[in-house]
């Protein structure tokens, strides 16, 4: 039977090459609509041609809405999207060379766009990522230095909290705000640290010192903070800098690049480059469980890793060469192709909505 | 951030490290009397300067842009960059000679053509692998198309003072003189400055909605110079000196970016080219010997960047030194042989220095038998690069090709013609030291080839004249450098895997009527259908689409009416549907486009000098257009000039 369904999905997706807008489920796919919905895809676009989009994907249908916001609203995404964060019913959008964030009720099919200007210099902050808090709060980090914290009901501006440089990922942990600061725009002369500021008093409380351009930051359930630094891509290499978020002291460095990081509680598939595979790294051991979930020596350019551990699929974006459109890929943890379908340019976040 | 910053670095070093200078002066008026009523075109290349002058032309791009082929990749606006390029190959492809000296850039290879004004201008010409033009150097042999200017006065003694004003908040006054000092020296100037604001009110679709915006942060500050001196030493040889400066200060708009505030980005550059050559032309054995030397300073400027000092300044200071000495020798009545050998220093000086030796070889031959003109041509290309510590480039290519023409008939004027060559395009320094680069690079080729048919006719009177020209090309590139992601954003691969396949065919056709002694009228129209498919690899989205920014079909009319001192002109230039990048779909679609300029010239003589107004109205339709994506060219726009000749 396996081996029926697996002829049957090899034969949809020779069909599935073939074909521009809809695309053919193969027979496999019924065991992700048990849980997913939709899958929503945040397509960066190319620096500079107002092609940032959103893809959707409807599972039971097997039908995509190609620039899905544009649909919404009228209008266009922007340029360089760059985060995304699906709270349902809430979809909220980075447009980073558009200096905006966008807001979508998936309910009502409303959207709303805040613009991330400095109002005194009259020039974009350069928005780069989202954190939502559990209080409701979107915690907004902008390449300028500074982080917003935007009230997602009247999706506003409330507070403007000065970080360090060019700050990327971001997270808010016992009533602190960690950021990375990346020091990026200063290369080849990185930063190296993470401002730590009280969210309630808005005052800087810590500055911790980690490796050169430090981009993500992770939680775990025993409340220690994981710090992904990438190195200068040159002689410096990446480390893993595991940090107390109580006494915000460095408890331990490891080798390890954990690029393109996808979190479920306390796993964190990321994509291993040295073996070419999605792999899994379990923050409560602080090691890594698995270095093979998935290997992918077919993706030419990974983007983005999702996982859906009800339905065992790991959806995986393929980026080409960043200028033409991308792919979705949806494998079984076998390595069994589930789904695919074509996204706008560079589709760097997959999120989906379930059924329950 | 890393793929800000690389973008930021690709496109800056595209966009400006060419030299994005521009310079935009008042036209010379074209004194009627001296040139004859009916124009003739010399061959389907040569961009008459009664032509340019009355199209929209401020500079040689646009100028070249109406010749047959040639497509213009424009920015947007008086400072936006300006490069051309032709039948489907890259502008790396086309050379730019200006008064036999090649202009170009190790940094980026093409260069910014918006910075060649065109006052002084007598000819403008585009060639093909043959050109008219005696003792050309050897680096002419590289490139298939090579645009050829020729600064010469149109008179020997005349001071003119321009004034041009218009939209866009221009002023533009100029100064050009040309005196004979005495038998054996002659010395021609020419001077603009050149300020605007660069303003201008243009639409753009968001979605279903249509807004109307000004472009902003686009204003210009040009001045230029330009000195000729002529010695002559003896009835054949002459001692030649050119000495040109070149001095911008603009804004740069940028893209239209949805919903952001204006950017602030800015140029700087300055340049000064100056050269010096000794030359023989009446002899059997025709030969020149010159050097040159050239330096520009840019300066990018971006205060909205985001690092620590909180703005972004890009500084690079290029420095040539050339030697260029060519020959011709005809060897029998009907055999001519031409040798050349360019040898040159240049060095980029941002951060640390990188210097290119080169020198360049060139053999060729050129034999009529009977109603047959076969020309031969051979090319030796060897560079040396220095990049300090780390890795440096070095390369010896041959290329070469032949080209025949065929007058079947000894009574009909009929031409049967075919070129084949093989040309190599060496790495620049932006893809060889700026990026980081995985491998190393060969240089890219390109083998091509053309046939066509000319037919060129005068009536019994004299006065009609037209000629028809259609021909068939044939273009692949190979080893085409092209850039590919890796996994890590910040380290791109740089490969020679690019492969295109290119053809089409282009028509030519003009007629030129003398009514009578005082009324003409002229006519050309050109027309170019090109496909340029994306071979590289089949398992790419873009595998045979057509490459980027490559119009399927472009089209260009001239109609000019002349009656004693006064000149109608209507042009019209036409670009059909392309794509901004190389994946064929719709999100990637760019429409074509029509735009049509209307000019009238008068000259009013006064005593013994001309006064000469012309009044340009470009796209009087108002047509909103984009050449490259998200950078709107202006809508209806007009200039007046006023010069006075005496």
């Amino acid at each position: 039977m396996k081996i029926f369904h697996l002829f049957i999905s090899s034969l949809f997706c020779c069909l599935l090459s073939c074909k521009q807008h809809e695309e053919v489920q193969p027979d496999n796919n019924q065991n992700i609509s048990i849980n997913i919905e939709d899958i929503y895809v945040l397509n960066e676009g190319t620096w500079q041609q107002n092609n940032a989009s959103l893809t959707r994907y409807n599972i039971s249908n097997a039908t995509i809405k190609e620039s899905y916001f544009e649909h919404l609203s009228g209008r266009e995404l922007g340029d360089v999207a760059n985060d995304l964060i699906l709270n349902y019913p809430h979809l909220f959008i980075v447009v980073n060379g558009s200096n905006t964030i966008e807001k979508i009720n998936l309910k009502t099919k409303n959207t709303t766009q805040l613009s991330i200007i400095n109002f005194q210099t009259n020039k974009g902050r350069s928005p780069r990522r989202l954190f939502l808090n559990n209080n409701g709060d979107l915690y907004l980090s902008n390449f300028d230095g500074t982080v917003n914290v935007i009230d997602t009901a009247s999706f506003k501006v409330t507070k403007t909290i000065r970080v360090g440089k060019n700050p990327e990922g971001l997270i808010v942990a016992n009533e602190k705000l960690f950021t990375c600061n990346s020091g990026g725009l200063d290369f080849p002369i990185y930063d190296s640290t993470i401002s730590v500021i009280s969210t309630s008093q808005i005052t800087s409380l810590d500055t911790i010192s980690v490796g050169i351009n430090p981009s993500n930051i992770f939680l775990n359930s025993e409340g220690y903070l994981f710090v992904q630094s990438n190195g200068n891509y040159n002689d410096i290499e990446p480390k893993l800098y595991i940090i107390n978020s109580i006494s915000h002291k460095v408890e331990a460095i490891q080798s390890l690049s954990l690029s393109t990081p996808y979190q479920i509680g306390d796993s964190l598939f990321y994509y291993n480059s040295d073996l070419n595979t999605i792999s899994l790294y379990d923050l409560k051991s602080k090691s890594i469980k698995n270095n093979n979930v998935l290997s992918i020596p077919f993706i030419e350019t990974l983007t983005a890793i999702s996982v859906d551990p009800l339905t065992q699929t790991i959806f995986v974006g393929e980026g080409y060469n960043y200028v033409s459109r991308g792919r979705v890929f949806g494998y079984s943890y076998e390595g069994v192709e589930k789904l695919s379908f074509d996204t706008g340019v560079i589709p760097s976040k997959i999120k989906f909505t379930t059924n329950n | 951030m890393h793929k800000i910053l690389l973008y930021t670095f690709v496109f800056l070093n595209a966009y400006i490290l060419s030299a994005q200078v521009d310079s935009v002066i008042s036209i010379q008026p074209v004194t009627i009397e001296k040139v004859s009523s009916t124009i003739i075109p010399k061959n389907e290349y040569d961009l008459q300067k009664e032509v340019f002058v009355n199209t929209p032309s401020q500079n040689v791009a646009e100028a070249s842009s109406w010749t047959p082929g040639i497509y213009l990749k424009d920015y947007g606006g008086i400072g936006g960059l300006k490069t051309i390029s032709s039948k489907g190959l890259s502008s790396n492809y086309t050379g730019v000679f200006l008064n036999g000296t090649k202009v170009e850039n190790t940094l980026s290879t093409q260069i910014d053509l918006g910075k060649f004004d065109l006052i002084g201008c007598s000819e403008v010409s585009i060639t093909q692998n043959t050109s008219k033009e005696l003792l050309k150097p050897a680096s002419f042999y590289i490139s298939p198309t090579n645009v050829v200017i020729n600064m010469k006065p149109i008179d020997s003694n005349f001071v003119n003072l321009g004034l041009k004003t218009g939209s866009f908040g221009l002023i533009n006054p100029s100064l050009s003189a040309a005196t004979n000092l005495n038998s054996k020296n002659s010395l021609f100037f020419n001077s603009s400055y050149t300020t605007a604001n660069g303003k201008y009110p243009f639409q753009y679709n968001n979605g279903t909605e249509t807004l109307n915006e000004t472009r902003e942060g686009a204003d210009v500050k040009r001045f230029n110079t330009y000195i000729d001196h002529v010695y002559t030493i003896n009835e054949s040889i002459e001692l030649n000196t050119q000495i040109r400066t070149n001095y911008n200060n603009q804004g740069l708009p940028g893209a239209v970016v949805l919903y952001n505030p204006t950017s602030r980005q800015s140029l700087k550059s300055s340049d000064l080219q100056g050269s010096t050559n000794l030359i023989n032309t009446k002899n059997k054995l025709k030969w020149r010997t010159g050097f040159n030397y050239s330096q520009s300073s840019l300066s990018y400027l971006d205060t909205s960047y985001f690092n620590t000092i909180g703005y972004l300044q890009q500084d690079y200071n290029q420095y040539s030194y050339t030697s260029s000495n060519s020959i011709s020798y005809k060897i029998l009545p009907k055999t001519t042989l031409t040798s050349a050998v360019d040898y040159s220093l240049s060095l980029l000086r941002k951060d640390k220095t990188i210097n290119r030796k080169n020198t360049n070889i060139h053999i060729g031959i050129e034999q009529k038998i009977k109603s047959l003109n076969i020309k031969a041509f051979y090319l030796n290309q060897n560079i040396s690069d220095n990049n300090e510590d780390n890795s440096s480039y070095s390369n010896s290519s041959k290329s070469g090709g032949v080209s025949v023409k065929y007058y079947p008939f000894t009574t009909s004027p009929l031409k049967l013609y075919g070129n084949i060559g093989k040309y190599i395009r060496n790495p620049n320094f932006q893809e060889l030291y700026y990026l980081r680069v995985l491998g190393d690079l060969k240089p890219e080729n390109t083998s091509s080839y053309n046939l066509g048919i000319n037919y060129f006719r005068i009536n019994k009177q004299k006065n009609i004249s037209w000629s028809v020209d259609i021909k068939y090309f044939n273009n692949s590139v190979r080893d085409k450098i092209i850039s590919t992601p890796s996994q890590n954003l910040f380290i791109w691969s740089i490969q020679n895997l690019g492969k295109v396949d290119i053809q089409g065919f282009e028509s030519i056709v003009s007629i030129s009527i003398k009514l009578d002694s005082s009324f003409s009228i002229y006519y050309s129209n050109s027309y170019t259908y090109q496909q340029a498919l994306d071979k590289t690899s089949s398992s790419n989205r873009e595998y045979e689409n057509q490459i980027a920014y490559t119009p399927f079909d472009i089209s260009k009319h001239i109609l000019m009416l002349k009656h004693k001192k006064s000149v109608l002109t209507l042009s019209s230039m036409y670009n059909g549907i392309r794509y901004s990048l190389g994946e064929n779909i719709e999100a990637n679609l760019l429409n074509g486009w029509w735009v049509n300029n209307i000019s009238i010239g008068q000259i009013i003589p006064i005593k013994e000098s001309d006064l000469t107004i012309q009044f340009q109205l470009n796209n009087f339709f108002d047509k909103q257009y984009q050449i490259i994506k998200n950078f709107p060219m202006p809508g209806r726009h007009w200039y007046l000039t006023t010069s006075l000749k005496i």
